[in-house]
């Protein structure tokens, strides 16, 4: 009998603690509760991938910007460097046939005969 | 015997008090929602049964607020949201003049109370702040706890009654984006380390107040 009591006054003491502790923390009377979900996104950083040429279709290299560098071999148009160049070799030539054709006529007529 | 008698008294003190405090529990805790029961928008409910008369009120908080994608800026994200009186009833006299509302973060504790998002799509730890401001950012109401861990949002009265879909007060979620820049510098982080989705959990209660 002495245990049980010793027990329960043990026990009263306790809650004459605790129960102050309790009510101090929920000291409202009425209170209703609801919640509101918060959200954000952050998105991974996209990485660049070429577009791929659609199966069956040759794409076209674009030239609408094309370098032609010191190292690529030079095909196509000659440019306006080289006509001129041609043009000088042609009007050359025709200079030295028209001399040829000046010293042949100057010969004297009776050398040949 | 003077001894078994006290003892006797205390038993019976004990059995008392223990009892008054399950009922005392029961009702400060009223009924919970939490964010398993929202649906549409969330709807915290209440009949309170004053000493003379009773009163039955409904407070509609949203279902959720969507800061969107968040980028790598200096800029602060903004999102409004409505908080409505929409239910007022009075039977009989009663002392209450409205309903004040609070509100805190789900996880909220003494030593921290800021409004967060986490995430579970990566390790890298950042936790987003953000904060609640009165109508166009007038204001900021989460500065300082009032009740424990919650923030004071507003009260509303009888007169703030609405039944207009949003037709209740207004107010605003900001988040600066300036500290996923902070992050990244802190943690030597790219983007790609803290992208995911975060989410949190705000929590209102309500309870009626007297002028």
């Amino acid at each position: 009998m002495r245990w049980l009591t010793k027990l329960l006054a043990t026990l009263a003491v306790l809650v004459c603690f605790v129960v102050p502790i309790s009510a101090d923390a929920i000291d409202e009377s009425e209170r209703y509760e609801g919640s509101t979900k918060v959200m954000a996104e952050i998105n991974a950083q996209p990485n660049y991938e070429p577009d791929a040429p659609e199966a069956g279709v040759q794409q076209e290299p674009d030239t609408s910007s094309y370098v032609i560098d010191d190292k690529s071999p030079h095909t196509g148009d000659l440019g306006e460097g080289a006509f001129w160049c041609a043009a000088s070799f042609i009007l050359l030539m025709l200079v030295f046939c028209v001399l040829l054709l000046i010293k042949s006529l100057r010969q004297p007529s009776g050398e040949n005969e | 015997m003077k001894t078994r008698k006290l003892f006797t008294l205390l038993a019976a003190l004990t059995v008392a008090t223990v009892s008054a405090t399950s009922v005392y529990a029961d009702t400060t805790y009223g009924v919970d929602i939490d964010e398993t029961n929202i649906s549409g928008s969330t709807t915290v409910k209440a009949d309170i049964n004053g000493t003379a008369g009773s009163v039955a009120y409904t407070i509609e908080i949203p279902e959720a607020i969507d800061f969107g994608t968040l980028e790598n800026t200096d800029a602060i994200t903004s999102q409004n949201f409505v908080v409505t009186l929409t239910e007022w009833e009075e039977t009989g006299n009663t002392s209450y003049t409205g309903v004040s509302v609070y509100f805190k973060n789900s996880t909220a504790t003494k030593e921290n109370t800021e409004l967060t998002l986490t995430t579970s799509d990566n390790s890298a730890g950042l936790v987003l702040d953000y904060d609640i401001y009165t109508a166009g950012g007038a204001s900021q109401l989460n500065n300082t706890a009032l009740r424990d861990v919650y923030f004071f949002l507003d009260t509303f009265t009888p007169s703030d009654v609405t039944t207009t879909p949003q037709g209740g007060t207004t107010y605003q979620a900001q988040l600066d984006q300036y500290q996923i820049g902070e992050f990244l510098a802190d943690n030597s982080a790219t983007i790609d380390d803290i992208a995911g989705h975060y989410e949190g959990l705000l929590t209102f209660y309500s309870m009626l107040s007297t002028s």
